[in-house]
């Protein structure tokens, strides 16, 4: 358990000031008075209030943020984030003068520090909210790229009648793929392998013999 | 060593037993090697289902290290 500190003007002041800072709706605060705003001399006082912070309660948001900000603090790289939280997504943008570091070969680190941080966020959280990392527009970047490599791959496919074998891709890039490709008339495609990461095939749709 | 707080920051986040953590780092020329000890009942956290956390925190730890030029290898030891 952690334990806080605020000062307001007021109690309720320095209620609204921890909630803030924690993210947490005030009324789920788990609150202590320490000291009281004397009646007469009043004048210059602050409120003191000691708030007990669950690990339960506190904010996917703001755990994801102190995670990675404090992560690359160890290594002397700053960065900072913008989170925007819905129903059960959080998507982090990441901004940082070392964004290639940060992604990787082919987003690589991207995807672990990702992995990371969705297990962190969701430790002892009894619902499962989904961390997104992105840097630089790198998700949509990479949607395009993989869109590009499946229309070029198709047409060498209908070129040569051949089927192509893509490198090892993840669940989301393999969509990509599939996605790009599915009102194509004349070639078809399918994820191979095993695991999280499977390559997709694209070969040619058989038009005569369908079974 | 900043890459040794960097791997102890991680795993210190993801297991139960912070206080149980010990890194010892042993470097060499061309590489260097992370003996990581946890808690036993942490040691799952680590690893994960086959082996998937671990080989994600190889991967940022290497990223971690690139600008040294050196390779690294995380020895988890039960």
């Amino acid at each position: 358990m952690e334990i806080m500190e605020y000062e307001g003007k007021t109690e309720r002041d320095a209620i609204k000031k921890a909630a803030e800072d924690l993210g947490i709706e005030s009324d789920k605060l788990n609150i202590e008075v320490i000291s009281e705003k004397t009646k007469f001399f009043s004048f210059g006082n602050l409120v003191k209030i000691r708030v007990f912070l669950d690990e339960k309660h506190d904010d996917p948001v703001k755990k994801a943020d102190r995670f990675l900000t404090g992560l690359f603090e160890t290594i002397g790289i700053d960065i900072t984030t913008q989170i925007v939280e819905d129903a059960n997504k959080i998507l982090v943008e990441i901004i940082s003068d070392s964004s290639g570091l940060i992604i990787g070969k082919r987003g690589k680190t991207l995807e672990a520090l990702q992995l990371l941080t969705n297990i962190i966020v969701n430790k002892n959280e009894k619902d499962w909210k989904k961390v997104v990392l992105d840097i630089e527009n790198y998700r949509d970047r990479r949607e395009n790229t993989l869109r590009e490599l499946a229309n070029k791959v198709a047409s060498k496919v209908k070129k040569t009648g051949k089927p192509q074998l893509l490198e090892p891709m993840n669940p989301f890039e393999r969509r990509v793929i599939h996605m790009t490709l599915q009102n194509d008339p004349q070639v078809a495609t399918k994820s191979e392998g095993a695991g999280n990461l499977k390559k997709v095939k694209v070969f040619l749709k058989k038009r005569n013999n369908r079974r | 060593m900043k890459e040794k707080e960097f791997l102890l920051y991680i795993i210190k986040a993801l297991v139960d037993e912070p206080d149980e953590v010990e890194i010892n780092v042993v470097e060499g020329e061309k590489s260097t090697i992370f003996e990581l000890k946890v808690a036993s009942s942490d040691i799952g956290k680590v690893i994960g289902k086959s082996g998937r956390i671990a080989k994600a925190i190889r991967t940022i730890l290497n990223a971690a290290i690139a600008r040294s030029g050196k390779r690294i290898s995380l020895d988890i030891l039960g």
